[in-house]
């Protein structure tokens, strides 16, 4: 035998409430959807009908506040309303993304369910336009049971809602707040949304959007642009964008952040779906390097997901996307070319973001790349002007090889380029393809070092013993003297250590307090053929007074505290944390120092 | 000079606006040098612990595990003091990544999956992870029998508070199915991800790529499009994702959307070689294969495909032949095939490298529209 489920509306409500609305206040939107949507089907019929919605507050003394939502749309009959008001489900809400009909008929439903987390009878009093049926009255109560009648007297043809304030819920119906939220919802809307509450009355939408309308200058409509971001953000943007896209028949703005975008910042747009307000949140519309803007923009051709929560992507949301970012890149074509010193100030920002775009389209690329800056050992500096002054791109690939080697290659005369950052090594890599004759080269601060001047056979003979104690007191370290010559003379020594130096330091330390087990597993890690038994190298410079004074000592003791004084000042000098065994010699050598420094004085 | 918590946490604040990668990876890498070097041991946990989840991301498996095994040591010398608790959820992910090691030898991946259920055990979790682990582990070294039997005891299993969400496990569910050639199985699975009944960014951007090649081979490739569209999206900027990415250009060579391919395999081949993780690069070789496969046939070899410069093909600049990227692709392929088959005990890749010129027989030209 069949059975059918008994549904439990009270329930349903709340589980609405909780997973679909994001509060109360969602009842404005949806009866402004039901009102606009009835309209625009009445439009099918009668394309010069001009429609209107209507707001109307009574708040009586000692009563509860009531508010009539009433439009001049296509009304519903008897029969309609018993299938569309009072069957859940019959809606669309819950097809799959992209089925959602798109008449008036299929979305009245689930939405004017909304009603009831505000006010605990909705009804709702309909006359359509269609034919000769009489108005009709509906009331329903969250128990799930309503009452239907034919009403003797006639009416336009139209809906109206009328709704009673909950105890809990009178903020809503308030002027102030239902005209906010009518504009919130609706401001986009074409048909005038005229809210009134006793002597007050406004048209909320009658401004309209600032991108639609006509201004006597650019300065003007960007004054007016910027002004609308700082009422629906409260913030002051750096910009605003008109955005315009054939593809999803999409228009719009988009407001330039004032302050740094963070690469991993959620992007979150405001989207509207054929003029009502369908997200604040929505993710996919603009390209991912547009994470420098906030977007508000209203699409009547883009199909919304069953969450409504952004729009399905599909080609058509791929093709606007993709001119949507055209609109924001002739933006920042026309900064460049017409006004430098906004575009000075935007890179300022938002250079990270022009970063991404450069390093996933060749053409903004080209356009750009001489504007970004990097940082470099002579400071930062665009890289128009890095390869102005240079035949090659010198770069360290991480931030700490270019610490490492900073202030060498600068007394050296060597610009290099820190490309540790998020998308300069990228970058840096594809500048071959646009400059013919421009060469680019990765340096690592070993390699550096093999760059410098030799000694001669003979130097090399006089600094024997200091090798050869250096080489007895770094082997522990895990690090391999070196000897040259370079500049800065004032620097005695130089720490460098490559990528894979690093991460053995790492292991190494992990390997001293492991189990065997799981040291078992790090030595295996460890045989990797290509990682050598030095981790890095300390070269000690022959043209700095200090290290020739230790070419000449004798006293083993005095060298071997010497060099691993040297180490450590040149681990702290290359910004290398020391480790538990590198402070303990700091310590040690400080404490030896004065303990030299006390026996001198008392022999004296 | 600021403390070392106030340095940490400059650093910290700084990495967490970055995407995970190299980048990242060297900041926390730096907080975690400084935490140390102020004897600093809670800090130094804690500043380990999140660069866990940022060496996956960053495909720093060599890394997890070196720092996973500080932060394991620390728990072992002072349980009072850093409950193992604390990094449980993270055991799984060092275990299942020693797979992607060849010179880990496969009984020692066997020791450290009993270590990780003893360990589980201890902590009174049940065993639905672990099943789930050996399962993914099994799928990776191309162990049919095992990963059929660690299907089988995962389907025994009950949830339990350290299992994996139901995400990850239909996510492993579609890889699964794909190893056991089972499209419509794998199909049925990545469903909730592609209409986005389940909601994970992470899977649904796999899920996405997962599907291409079996939907291709369905006849449904007009179908595929707009996942090929999603999933590139979601894993696109990713080094983590290179497999994933492999997938999409394989898409793209089989539809016949060449230059699209081309530019994408140029685009993520320097990731590709310059990542620590070899299985990473030998699945983004293996996969990647069919789009020099199409080129040949198009009789486009001597078409030149931009190369990173520090790359031995790059003889002349940093531009290769097609012909001679294909060849120097199968030999690198190759050897990282034969190495894992040699580890793992059988010829899953070597095969799965052999079987990829069959793949052009799907070609299904379809343009991808602007």
């Amino acid at each position: 035998m069949r059975h059918k489920f008994q549904i439990h509306l009270r329930g349903i409500i709340d589980l609405l409430s909780k997973h679909l609305y994001s509060g109360p206040e969602v009842f404005v939107r949806e009866l402004l959807q039901n009102g606009v949507d009835a309209i625009r089907a009445r439009q099918k019929l009668d394309s010069a009908f001009n429609g209107s919605l209507n707001l109307e507050l009574h708040r009586p003394r000692g009563k509860p506040a009531t508010l009539v939502a009433t439009d001049d749309g296509i009304g519903l009959t008897e029969d309609e309303v018993h299938k569309f008001l009072a069957t859940i489900g019959e809606s669309s809400k819950r097809m799959a993304e992209g089925d959602r009909p798109t008449d008036f008929i299929g979305q009245f439903g689930v939405g004017i369910l909304s009603c009831f987390l505000v006010s605990d009878e909705i009804v709702v009093i309909s006359r359509s336009a269609q034919g000769e049926s009489p108005p009709v009255e509906w009331r329903a109560r969250p128990d799930g049971t309503y009452e239907v009648r034919p009403l003797s007297h006639d009416l336009l043809p139209g809906t109206q809602v009328i709704l009673t304030a909950r105890e809990d819920a009178d903020e809503f119906f308030t002027f102030d707040r239902l005209s906010e939220l009518v504009k919130h919802y609706g401001g986009m809307l074409p048909y005038p949304i005229k809210v009134s509450s006793g002597k007050r009355t406004e048209v909320a939408n009658e401004r309209g959007v600032p991108w639609r309308q006509e201004f006597a200058s650019e300065k003007e409509r960007a004054r007016a642009l910027l002004q609308f971001g700082r009422e629906a953000f409260g913030t002051d943007f750096l910009d605003a964008i008109p955005l315009r896209a054939r593809p999803g028949d999409i228009d719009g703005v988009a407001f330039i952040l004032p302050h740094e975008a963070s690469l991993t910042a959620r992007r979150a747009h405001r989207v509207y779906l054929k003029n009502m307000l369908l997200s604040e949140s929505a993710d996919n519309l603009l390209p991912d390097w547009a994470f420098f803007v906030k977007a508000v923009v209203n699409a009547n051709d883009l199909r919304p997901t069953a969450s409504r929560e952004t729009f399905y992507d599909d080609d058509k949301l791929a093709a606007a996307r993709e001119a949507l970012g055209d609109s924001l890149r002739g933006y920042l074509v026309n900064l460049a070319e017409k006004r430098p010193e906004k575009l000075e100030r935007f890179i300022d920002l938002h250079h990270r973001a022009l970063k991404a775009l450069a390093a996933e389209d060749d053409e903004f690329y080209r356009l750009f790349i001489d504007y970004l800056p990097f940082e470099t050992t002579h400071g930062r500096m665009t890289f128009g002007d890095y390869r102005r002054e240079h035949g090659t791109v010198v770069f360290a690939p991480t931030v700490d090889q270019f610490r490492q080697i900073a202030r060498v290659a600068s007394a050296q005369g060597r610009c290099v380029i820190n490309a540790g950052y998020a998308y300069d090594h990228e970058l840096l890599a594809k500048a071959p393809d646009v400059f013919d004759d421009l060469a680019v080269e990765e340096v690592e601060a070993s390699e550096i070092v093999q760059s410098f001047d030799d000694l001669t056979l003979d130097e090399q003979e006089e600094a024997h013993l200091l090798m050869t104690v250096a080489e007895a007191t770094l082997k522990p370290f895990r690090c391999e003297p070196e000897l040259k010559k370079f500049k800065p003379k004032e620097l005695p020594a130089l720490f460098s250590t490559s990528k894979d130096g690093r991460f053995f330091r790492s292991l190494e330390q992990s390997r001293e307090i492991a189990d065997p087990l799981w040291g078992g597993v790090l030595d295996q890690l460890g045989r990797r053929e290509r990682r050598g038994s030095a981790h890095s190298q300390l070269c000690f410079n022959f043209d700095n007074g200090l290290v020739r004074r230790l070419v000449g000592l004798k006293n083993r003791a005095l060298l071997r505290r010497s060099v691993e004084m040297l180490y450590v000042q040149a681990l702290l000098l290359g910004h290398q944390p020391l480790n538990a065994k590198e402070m303990a010699l700091l310590n040690d050598g400080l404490l030896a120092l004065i303990e030299f420094g006390v026996g001198t004085e008392e022999s004296a | 000079m600021t403390n070392a918590f106030e340095q940490v946490a400059a650093l910290m604040a700084e990495a967490e606006g970055l995407p995970d990668g190299m980048a990242k990876v060297a900041l926390i890498e730096r907080a975690a040098a400084i935490a140390d070097s102020h004897h600093d041991l809670e800090l130094a946990f804690e500043v380990r612990k999140s660069l866990l989840g940022v060496c996956l991301g960053a495909d720093r498996c060599d890394l997890l595990l070196v720092t996973f095994t500080w932060c394991l040591a620390q728990c072992d010398r002072d349980p009072e003091r850093f409950p193992i608790e604390r990094i449980l959820w993270e055991f799984r992910w060092v275990v299942s990544s020693l797979c992607t090691f060849p010179e880990i030898p496969r009984a020692r991946i066997d020791q450290m999956r009993t270590e990780m259920a003893r360990r589980y055990q201890q902590a009174g979790a049940g065993r639905r992870s672990f099943w789930l682990m050996c399962r993914k582990m099994a799928v990776d070294m191309g162990d049919v029998r095992q990963a059929v039997a660690a299907d089988g005891e995962l389907r025994k299993v009950p949830s339990d508070w350290l299992s994996d969400g139901y995400p990850t496990e239909l996510g492993f569910e579609i890889t699964y199915r794909l190893f056991r050639n089972q499209p419509d199985r794998a199909l049925k699975a990545a469903l909730p991800f592609l209409t986005r009944e389940v909601r994970s960014d992470h899977f649904e951007g796999g899920a996405c790529a997962d599907v291409l090649l079996p939907m291709l081979k369905l006849g449904r490739t007009a179908e595929a499009l707009p996942y090929h569209r999603r999933g590139y999206r979601l894993r696109g900027g990713s080094v983590r994702h290179l497999d994933s990415i492999a997938k999409h250009i394989a898409f793209l060579a089989l539809t016949d959307n060449l230059g699209r391919a081309v530019r994408m395999f140029e685009k993520h081949l320097p990731d590709a070689l310059r990542t620590a993780n070899d299985f990473t690069r030998l699945r983004f070789l293996t996969d990647s294969f069919p789009l020099l496969d199409r080129l040949r046939k198009a009789g486009k070899e001597a078409m030149r495909i931009r190369v990173p410069p520090d790359c031995s093909l790059a003889a002349a600049g940093d531009r290769a032949a097609a012909g001679a990227v294909r060849q120097w692709m199968a030999k690198a392929a190759g050897e990282l095939a034969a190495a894992f088959d040699a580890r793992n005990g059988n010829d899953y890749y070597s095969k799965q490298l052999a079987a990829a010129p069959r793949l052009q027989r799907l070609l299904c030209p379809c343009p991808l529209t602007r």
